[in-house]
């Protein structure tokens, strides 16, 4: 005998993420959910973002990470709050993993809080966090071929950011390619190309972020 | 791998619904899973068997039906199916279809051991 069950699999997570989402609205705060594989940049990219824009607003930064502490270390270093989250071998953040690290912030006290997910170009993209938006990074080096296999996250990402360009003369990799294949599969999605390790590209990325925050802002304010 | 975390949550709702038809023993369990979700199949039943090993799930079978990515059509609204990804409707050549089924992470239900 068969009794019909019909649930989402992920509705705990899901719920866990919605309350997240309610207590961020609360505090007006922006959150952010970015993912990409590791190696991409993450930290490098919220290293440049967070030295343009912490002047112009109150960010906090979680770090998730298999093991260690490296990047929260390197982002504590810009001048922000920080909170590592260690997931013990878990491929990915989710709900209830940040509402344990969102304690460890003044939440009214800031503007912007980026969760820097685990890096992976999978899992990351299945378990909601609570956040008003997911980014993600692909680099030149791992290749252009890479939104058509793995389409989940680019479907899901608001912003895809295209880092290490200054590379692309030495690796087989077209920035055409890739705007080509994300661009069918998410219509919506803002792509910026940028190197992070020699600057360019940064700012209209870190211009159209700020954008959503104030933007998002507004929406929560009204 | 995030296949443990999803299992994990199954298990945790079967039981659930287990225990609200007094239940006692399963002979299966029927998942939904769209093939656009980042789900492995055999990793899921390679860790069901694990979490369920001297558990009242044991020896239950994780029946995982793959849903095809079905798309509609934003020029024609004809609906569509594909095994993997596709930008043009085969009817009208219109691009960029929606994808309205394939995302599917679902239990539709728990079969009981027969007497």
């Amino acid at each position: 005998m068969k009794i019909p069950v019909v649930r989402n699999i992920l509705e705990v997570n899901d719920r866990i993420a919605k309350q997240n989402r309610e207590i961020f609205d609360r505090s007006n705060l922006f959150v952010i959910n970015l993912m990409s594989s590791p190696g991409a940049g993450k930290t490098s990219l919220l290293e440049q973002t967070i030295e343009r824009l912490k002047d112009k607003l109150d960010i906090g930064v979680i770090e998730g990470d298999i093991q260690c502490s490296f990047d929260a270390e390197r982002i504590a270093k810009k001048g922000v709050a920080v909170t590592q989250i260690n997931t013990d071998g878990a491929c990915h953040l989710d709900g209830n993993m940040i509402r344990e690290a969102m304690n460890q912030f003044d939440l009214s006290a800031l503007d912007l809080l980026i969760v820097e997910n685990v890096g992976n170009l999978v899992c990351p993209a299945e378990f909601k966090v609570g956040e008003n938006m997911k980014a993600m990074i692909l680099s030149v080096t791992e290749g252009d071929d890479k939104p058509l296999k793995y389409p989940l996250m680019f479907q899901e990402s608001s912003a895809l950011v295209i880092n290490k360009i200054d590379l692309l003369p030495y690796v087989d990799c077209k920035v055409e390619n890739i705007r080509e294949a994300v661009s069918q599969l998410n219509r919506d999605i803002a792509v910026f190309e940028v190197s992070c390790k020699t600057g360019e590209g940064i700012d209209q990325w870190v211009a159209w972020l700020e954008k959503q925050v104030w933007d998002g802002k507004i929406n929560a304010g009204q | 791998m995030h296949e443990m975390a999803i299992v994990q949550s199954v298990i945790d709702i079967v039981l659930q619904e287990m225990d609200r038809h007094g239940v006692e023993k399963l002979k299966a369990i029927h998942l939904a899973v769209g093939r656009m979700s980042a789900i492995v199949p055999e990793q899921m039943r390679m860790c069901f068997d694990i979490l369920t090993a001297d558990h009242k799930l044991a020896g239950a079978e994780l029946n995982i039906r793959m849903v095809p990515v079905t798309y509609r059509c934003r020029n024609c609204d004809q609906e569509f199916t594909s095994e993997g990804i596709t930008f043009k409707c085969p009817y009208c050549e219109g691009p960029d279809p929606d994808i309205i089924f394939g995302r599917e992470l679902k239990i539709e239900s728990i079969e009981v051991m027969d007497e």
